[in-house]
């Protein structure tokens, strides 16, 4: 006689509430699971309402079968292996999913739970089964997929898209610059040849003509890099901030007619992101802080950042003009400006494109100001290659 | 010295004038042909009826020795005129400028890839245009020391000088 074996299932103990037969049978007729118990060769010796409805056979005729009669033949041998080692008290129980053949032919996937009762002999005495039909979450996944699908199939549609206005915005800006080109070419020689011949205004007027053509010509640009910012995508690397940005302000001073501001660089901490995008930024921000230092002798721009634990905040900071903050929110928005033409130049799409560069890098950025004391601005940089995931 | 200094490909005609008008206070006006599109840059160069055949009867001294070519051209485009020229052994020779309105990145790699030896953007304003034009010629025209064309090549020999 061996010892009931350790890793059967646990078995009623004299502890738990005895509860009458009707009880556990209304227990048993009434779970919204199909519950069986099964021989130890795989008779179905019992079965519920639910179990009956799922296997899709007359209770009479499932109670003369065995599981394997309607287990889907695909699925029987993982299903046999299971319950041989269970019989051998290798482990207590299984869940398994698998497909019932129903008597009308159709199948359905269940997953089953089973266990075993053995005798106070220790000897396999039933099978409890638990099943439930999976169908609908099979409904679900195909659904995901389908959907999953859809979503492939817009994504190629967007990235088609974008391709095309990638193409529209090279050959526009190719085409725009064109007659631009010829305004400006034709009226610079008429005041040529007419100078001598043509009073004050006359001359003026020619001059506003090529002013305004110059100035679509840099708006066409301005609009294209913003849009193409975009299109670009993301090539990312760790980058010497501080060896661009002293580039980038090398370049920017080289035309300069009088001494520029004087540059204050702090070792800036590496970052990963796009060279060409960044260095887009620092481009858009120094020149910023360089026009609006103009109107003072012995401008200072500064350029460091500061740590919060693992966040940096890098900075551009400028002691020039400044803005107001109540008009900080139109600071990023496309074509705004918070200064006259004819007080400071420019296109308005600067910050916007800055602004477009720093979120693709998964960064915030965002300015503080004050009028005739200047501004600054700040920017984080995240992930880009978390950024470009979530694209 | 060839006949025709240097051949200027532009199909837009507001920038031909512009770019002659500049080419003239250059003084270099006399020595420039223009083609107005892909197929007449190909027959000044190669000669009429080119059809990449040796016997063009064209003698190699009268090849251009420089060529000043847009990028978007009608049919034949400008990628289209320096490939062929550069594949060409009697004109390969031949330095290219592109003057070109385009500044992206995938036209200059492209241009540069097939052997063009310089890249430059037509500026929008006429001032600086006129400037550029200026500093071209110059370089290439004065400047530049311009390559002796393969030997008499009519029957595709490669000689030396």
């Amino acid at each position: 006689m061996t010892e009931p074996s350790p890793r059967s299932t646990p078995q009623p103990t004299s502890a738990t509430r005895e509860f009458s037969p009707r009880v556990w049978r209304t227990l048993f007729e009434q779970a919204p699971v199909g519950i069986a118990i099964v021989s130890p060769s795989g008779e179905w010796l019992e079965v519920n309402g639910k179990l009956v409805e799922i296997v899709g056979y007359p209770r009479e005729v499932l109670l003369g079968l065995t599981f394997q009669d309607v287990t889907h033949p695909d699925d029987l041998d993982a299903d046999l292996a299971l319950v041989r080692r269970v019989l051998d008290g290798e482990i207590p129980s299984y869940t398994l999913e698998k497909r019932y053949v129903r008597r009308d032919d159709s199948l359905v996937p269940v997953r089953l739970t089973v266990s075993l009762v053995r005798g106070e002999d220790g000897e396999p005495e039933h099978f409890i089964s638990v099943v439930e039909d999976v169908s609908e979450r099979r409904e679900a996944d195909a659904a995901i997929l389908s959907l999953q699908d859809a979503l492939g199939d817009k994504v190629a549609e967007l990235e088609a898209a974008n391709q095309e206005l990638e193409s529209f915005s090279y050959s526009v800006s190719h085409d725009l610059r064109a007659p631009l080109r010829a305004i400006d070419g034709f009226s610079r020689i008429l005041e040529e040849e007419l100078a001598g011949q043509l009073g004050g205004d006359s001359l003026r007027y020619l001059g506003l003509v090529r002013q305004n053509a110059r100035r679509m010509g840099v708006l066409i640009d301005a609009l294209l890099a913003f849009s193409r910012v975009g299109q670009h995508s993301l090539d990312a690397q760790q980058l010497d901030l501080t060896a661009q940005v002293r580039h980038v302000y090398s370049t920017l001073v080289l035309d300069h007619e009088r001494p520029p501001p004087r540059l204050e660089l702090a070792e800036l901490p590496p970052a990963e992101g796009d060279r060409v995008l960044l260095q887009q930024v620092w481009s858009n921000l120094l020149s910023n802080a360089i026009k609006f230092s103009r109107d003072a002798d012995d401008a200072v721009i500064e350029v460091g950042f500061e740590a919060d634990g693992d966040d940096v905040r890098y900075f551009v900071r400028d002691h020039g003009v400044g803005f107001d903050m109540r008009y900080s929110d139109k600071l990023f928005g496309v074509f705004q400006r918070l200064h006259r033409e004819d007080e400071f130049e420019g296109t308005g799409v600067g910050l916007a494109l800055v602004q477009r560069i720093v979120h693709r890098h998964d960064g915030h950025i965002w300015a503080d100001a004050e009028p005739g004391r200047g501004a600054t601005f700040y920017f984080t940089l995240g992930s880009p290659t978390a950024a470009e995931g979530k694209r | 010295m060839s006949a025709i200094e240097i051949l200027y490909v532009e199909d837009d005609p507001n920038d031909r004038e512009l770019t002659l008008r500049a080419l003239k206070s250059s003084r270099l006006k006399n020595r420039v042909q223009v083609a107005r599109d892909g197929a007449e840059a190909l027959e000044m160069i190669f000669g009429p009826g080119d059809d990449g055949g040796e016997a063009d009867g064209n003698d190699l001294a009268t090849r251009p020795g420089l060529i000043l070519l847009d990028l978007k051209l009608p049919k034949l485009s400008g990628i289209d005129v320096l490939r062929r020229v550069k594949s060409d052994p009697r004109s390969r020779h031949i330095p290219v400028v592109m003057l070109t309105s385009s500044r992206e990145e995938q036209d200059v790699i492209e241009s540069y890839e097939l052997g063009a030896n310089s890249y430059i953007v037509k500026p929008v304003e006429f001032d600086k245009l006129s400037e550029v034009v200026r500093q071209l010629s110059l370089y290439w025209v004065l400047l530049n020391e311009a390559p002796v064309p393969p030997g008499d090549g009519t029957d595709g020999d490669e000689g030396g000088t």
